[in-house]
């Protein structure tokens, strides 16, 4: 890996910290609604997955496992929720 | 066991140099276990609320030892019980139940203080603080006592009387325990001079009308305390399984399992210079580690 890409990584990584947190800021600000909180948990793994894709674009090594994995973590991150809400809250 | 743990967590040439646990069929089972022991969750919490529920316990009497050993403890006098209080505030956890709504006013406008006339409470300085979504008395006083503006309103002078109303209801679908505490003072001779007055506070939160305003809204007529609604509320649920418990605590040690096994991979491939996967695994560890912060906020409990 050269310079040139650790700084790409770097400000990748940097930006889907912000993105997550920005997520996570939204999801305080929308409690107690907890639709409205659902919708924003969607949004922040779409973010997630779209960014993780984009970004593999660019560094031009993005294949359809790479997506795959993005996608499957992502609803692995969601079903937890899901699983939560559902069994522990009873939503 | 060691072998199997090994080739679960560790990318090694057996695993592929990827470990089972990372599998995409391994993560499709988690899925998959996640989907169907939530609903099978549920269903148990529908059919049997004594083996698998919330468990809760917010009494009218804990809250007020709680708020008054508050008081206490920063140098102020105990408030008092009062059933009138205590009947505004059941009024008030009704209305928004049913009028579906989460907020000091109401949607047609109505605001804390018409529900204190109503009970009978003649109020000089009132207040009202809110909770929903707690489990235990002492969390929602602790919340109340970390949010400055609830703290003002538990630790203010100007009040003599509390009255609690501890009720659960379905709002916006979900079933939710509210707490809804009233401060008041009826007693014209506590009025500090103006430079004692407590400062506004902001929109959103408890409010306490102006001296002139509280002295005009008076009502004349008497007080009679034998309210028909009982004046102490509770919500006490013991079942045999805290749901809340069970669901963070399986969905944690799971989430916390597959982020050690990301941070191994990645520490291991690093070290041994292989080129693979491991190069996306910042990113999902990042995820897993905001999936296990959101799923404390979804837990948490609101105050207004």
């Amino acid at each position: 890996m050269n310079i040139k890409s650790r700084n790409i990584d770097l400000e990748y990584y940097i930006s889907l910290v912000f993105i997550l947190s920005l997520g996570l800021f939204f999801i305080i600000l929308a409690a107690p609604n907890k639709n409205l909180q659902l919708i924003l948990v969607l949004l922040t793994t779409l973010f997630y997955i779209l960014f993780g894709i984009a970004h593999h674009l660019i560094n031009h090594d993005l294949s359809i496992r790479v997506m795959i994995q993005y996608i499957i973590i992502g609803a692995l991150g969601i079903t937890v929720i899901f699983f939560f809400l559902k069994g522990g809250l009873g939503l | 066991m060691k072998e199997f743990l090994h080739h679960f967590f560790i990318p090694r040439e057996s695993n592929n140099y990827k470990a089972k646990l990372l599998h995409q069929t391994t993560l499709l089972l988690f899925i998959a276990f996640f989907i169907i022991g939530g609903l099978l969750l549920n269903l148990t919490k529908t059919e049997y609320p004594s083996v698998l529920g919330i468990s809760t316990d917010i009494t009218s009497e804990q809250l007020l030892t709680l708020v008054n050993q508050k008081r206490q403890e920063n140098g102020l006098s105990p408030l008092s019980f009062s059933p009138e209080l205590a009947t505004a505030a059941r009024s008030k956890a009704n209305d928004m139940f049913s009028k579906n709504y989460w907020a000091h006013n109401s949607p047609d406008g109505k605001t804390p203080w018409e529900f204190l006339k109503e009970a009978g409470y003649n109020y000089v300085y009132a207040g009202e603080n809110m909770a929903r979504g707690f489990n235990t008395s002492a969390d929602v006083t602790n919340a109340w006592m970390v949010s400055p503006t609830h703290r003002a309103n538990v630790l203010s002078p100007n009040y003599s009387d509390v009255g609690f109303a501890v009720v659960t209801g379905n709002l916006s679908g979900e079933e939710t325990v509210l707490v809804v505490q009233e401060f008041g003072n009826r007693a014209l001779a506590a009025l500090p001079g103006p430079s004692e007055r407590p400062v506004s506070t902001s929109l959103n939160n408890p409010k306490e009308i102006s001296i002139e305003q509280k002295i005009a809204a008076i009502p004349n007529r008497s007080v009679k305390s034998s309210s028909k609604i009982s004046p102490l509320s509770e919500v006490k649920k013991s079942p045999l399984i805290d749901s809340i418990h069970l669901t963070t605590n399986i969905g944690t040690f799971i989430i916390i399992m597959f982020i050690l096994a990301l941070i191994s991979e990645t520490i291991i491939l690093e070290r041994r210079k292989i080129v693979g996967f491991a190069e996306h695994n910042p990113d999902h560890i990042f995820f897993l580690v905001s999936v296990l912060l959101i799923i404390v906020i979804l837990g948490r409990g609101v105050i207004l």
